[in-house]
């Protein structure tokens, strides 16, 4: 499988800030890429350094094996600043902007209306981009990323200010179009949506790659500790003496007052199911109605890396 | 793997939606189409249809003069169809305060403006003459005025004629004063202005006439005497002498100067504000991932170009067009019309480049003036020079000022319309040559500029670091 992007030792700092430090990763082609991390970890500078919009200071980076300059036309590009022409009509502005990827007008109109109606946008050609909603201008804007057809997609936070309908339907949308061949990569700080969506991820916190790696390897490699109990009996005084197993580091409440769950110190390896001992020694205490490996979200991946939430990066940023 | 298409494609594409949304809006066709044509059509038709407009003089006039002169005169003046010649008489005296000199007097074609506008000044007449010469008949032939049987009654008075009166030796009697001075014109009520001038101009040139005869003096000899002499200046120089006319070489430089610098100004404009709107709507990034700034820049300018260059030629033909309509056409040459397009060139390129590079460094428009206003006093110098420039073409001033690159273009069209010898060859081949070298210095630095700046956003940056901007990799 070739690589779509592949960025080497590429460091940007604006002023006193390093906003992207000697990072390198890889985004192969064909899959569904999460560039993930919180507000100013760097993922906007990335991408227009990988849109060639601006420049690194260091390092080098190759778009779908050259510059993407050279390949303009072969990249669909939403980026986080939302924007349309407010005086152009809806087909107009599309229109303009496939023709700058480079687009043939013949069957050009036939293709925008049936974007528009994959949208849930009929009908709205002839309004002028202002009359819309900034959902519905947000949509237009994703189908003119898109709608040349290009190889590598790049969307800088799609999702937000989407309501959740709508943010379904550009996750089924992106979803397809992957499977259909086309390489995305998008970035978020909702991170739940990268899980729901992503084959693979890249994590960046501070202007660093945090994580670069599949899904389904990140959740085995960022080994699972915790368990999760639902005990037949009362759970408070299943804690009590669960508390006193050898392996347990502590027990807390979920957000469900009938289910414990028991964090492991690293004497327990959960990587091959749990040990029979454990279960033994649980049922010793009580019967349970059920019995559990969590598996770690990407939050729980980003607290273990990061030691801290993406939520409090985001508010430990805020002047 | 897709390769990006034709970058050349995607500059036109720009240019055609800079040109779509500038110049094919109601706005812009309202002001820079609508405004010249309808200014043509008023040029050319308002006399038409004013002269279509105005009533003829018909009927009798009744002239009560005991001397019974005036009436026959007049009928002599309606005979001999004199009222061409008044009319162009009367607009030779309207337009005297012109600064046209030669080529108006010398207007003789059919189809000049001049010709057209005497239609202002001539009323057709059917007149019949009655000649009355007892005042006592002036109540019955009221009565009749009123009836509608006349168009007018002239009291004539018999010391109008009286030439051998000692004025100043007369009773302080306005009334009587006033009968060697003036006589009495009944009009019916409903009687037209141009009517009214008319009869009025028939019946003074003929007391003028009858007094020639009453004096003894030859009318034509006295008109000459009185008529001013026009003034031909020539100037003589090495090459030889030519007609001067100072009032038009004072004009039309400034005329040439002007389109030039309303045009490249309003589409530096455009070029200005579509650039802010573009960030502001943050429409800019979407662009930049389609086309390179040096793309986007290129279209805008070209796009603009083509608007700037249709102000010229909406305005300018227009301009020509007059020249024709007065017959002074021949004071515009082809050479003139083309340094003239070479001088636009350069000027809209200079201006276009300079407007794109502030547009793209600030969020909007407040933020452009404290950037423009360098430009600015720049671009109104040639404003300030334009009388030195005209009153002396050759001098030092004119000469140095004409190679300074932001004021060439302006500089150069004043010196090369206002001289009456021809500018020196190599002066206008390297003012030429230094505005090419700087339109490409300019679009050069310009473009680093928009290449910084359409990414940035925040507080608009100060000109050291709009410099600084330049040297960014």
């Amino acid at each position: 499988m070739s690589d779509a992007i592949h960025v080497r030792g590429v460091s940007k700092r604006f002023g006193d800030v390093q906003a992207v430090d000697e990072i390198e990763f890889v985004v192969p082609s064909g899959t569904l890429c999460g560039f993930l991390g919180p507000n100013g970890a760097g993922k906007s500078t990335t991408i227009r350094m990988i849109m060639s919009i601006i420049y690194p200071d260091r390092g080098d980076i190759s778009v779908l094996g050259g510059s993407a300059l050279d390949h303009k036309d072969g990249i669909g590009y939403l980026p986080e600043e939302r924007g349309v022409y407010r005086k152009m009509r809806v087909a107009d502005f599309i229109k303009y902007m496939a023709r700058l990827k480079g687009m043939p007008s013949r069957g050009l109109a036939a293709r925008i209306d049936d974007w528009l109606e994959r949208m849930d946008l009929e009908g709205v050609q002839k309004r002028k981009c202002q009359e819309l909603s900034k959902g519905m201008q947000q949509k237009i804007q994703f189908i003119s990323a898109v709608i040349h057809e290009p190889e590598l997609i790049i969307l800088d936070e799609p999702f937000s200010g989407l309501d959740p309908v709508n943010a379904r339907l550009l996750g089924n949308t992106i979803k397809t179009m992957n499977d259909a061949g086309r390489t995305i990569i998008f970035s978020t700080h909702v991170l739940h949506q990268a899980e729901q969506l992503c084959d693979r991820v890249l994590m960046i916190n501070k202007g660093r790659i945090v994580i670069d790696d599949d899904l389904d390897t990140i959740r085995r490699r960022h080994d699972p500790r915790t368990l999760r109990v639902r005990p037949a009996t009362d759970p408070a005084a299943f804690k009590q003496h669960a508390e006193r197993v050898p392996g347990v580091q502590s027990i807390v409440f979920d957000e469900d007052p009938g289910v414990l769950e028991i964090a492991m110190n690293d004497e327990i390896v959960l990587d091959e199911g749990i040990p029979s001992e454990l279960v033994e020694a649980l049922n010793g205490i009580g019967p349970m109605r059920s019995l559990e490996i969590r598996t770690p979200t990407l939050d729980d991946v980003f607290v273990k890396l990061v030691g801290t939430t993406i939520a409090s990066v985001e508010a430990s940023e805020t002047p | 793997m897709k390769k990006s298409t034709n970058g050349f494609r995607k500059i036109v594409h720009i240019a055609w939606r800079e040109i779509r949304y500038t110049a094919l809006t109601p706005a812009f066709l309202l002001g820079v189409v609508g405004v010249p044509i309808a200014m043509l059509g008023l040029v050319v038709l308002y006399p038409l249809l004013l002269s279509q407009e105005s009533r003829p003089l018909e009927g009798t006039l009744a002239v009560v003069d005991p001397s019974g002169r005036i009436g026959a005169q007049v009928a002599i003046i309606l005979e001999e169809d004199r009222l061409e010649d008044m009319a162009e008489q009367k607009l030779k005296e309207t337009l005297g305060n012109l600064p046209l000199d030669s080529p108006l007097q010398n207007a003789g074609g059919g189809t000049s403006l001049f010709r057209m506008n005497i239609h202002l000044f001539k009323t057709e007449i059917d007149l019949e003459i009655l000649e009355v010469r007892d005042p006592q008949e002036l109540p019955r032939l009221k009565d009749r005025l009123q009836a509608g049987e006349l168009v007018g009654i002239a009291v004539i008075p018999e010391e109008l004629l009286d030439l051998s009166a000692d004025i100043d030796a007369l009773p302080e009697d306005e009334e009587l004063l006033a009968r060697y001075d003036s006589f009495e014109l009944f009009l019916t009520q409903d009687s037209a202005p141009n009517q009214t001038n008319a009869l009025e101009d028939i019946l003074k040139q003929a007391v003028v006439e009858i007094r020639a005869e009453v004096g003894d003096i030859d009318y034509d000899t006295v008109q000459r005497i009185l008529t001013r002499p026009r003034v031909r200046a020539i100037r003589v120089s090495e090459s030889g002498e030519n007609p001067e006319n100072i009032k038009i070489r004072m004009i039309l430089p400034i005329v040439l100067m002007m389109l030039l610098w309303v045009s490249t100004i309003t589409s530096g404009n455009y070029i200005l504000t579509s650039t802010i709107e573009e960030k502001s709507n943050r429409v800019m990034e979407v662009l930049l991932s389609a086309v390179s700034p040096m793309q986007l820049m290129t279209g805008k300018l070209l796009g603009q170009s083509v608007v700037a260059s249709f102000m010229m030629v909406m305005y300018g033909g227009m301009a020509i067009l007059g020249l024709f309509a007065i017959a002074m056409a021949d004071l515009i040459s082809m050479g003139l019309i083309v340094l003239s397009l070479c001088y636009f060139a350069i000027a809209y390129f200079m201006v276009a480049s300079i407007m794109a590079a502030i547009g793209s460094a600030v969020n909007d428009l407040r933020d452009a003036q404290s950037l423009m206003g360098p430009a600015m006093i720049i671009l109104i110098l040639p404003m300030i020079l334009w009388m030195p420039i005209t009153n002396n073409p050759e001098s030092p001033l004119a000469v140095i000022t004409g190679f300074i690159p932001p004021l060439i273009p302006f500089v150069m069209i004043l010196r090369i319309a206002s001289s009456s010898e021809a500018i020196p060859l190599w002066q206008i081949v390297l003012s030429l040559t230094l505005g090419g070298l700087s339109v490409v210095a300019m679009l050069w630095m310009c473009a680093r500029i928009f290449r910084v700046g359409v990414l940035m956003q925040g507080k608009p940056p100060s000109p050291l670091e709009l410099l600084r901007w330049m040297r960014y990799r």
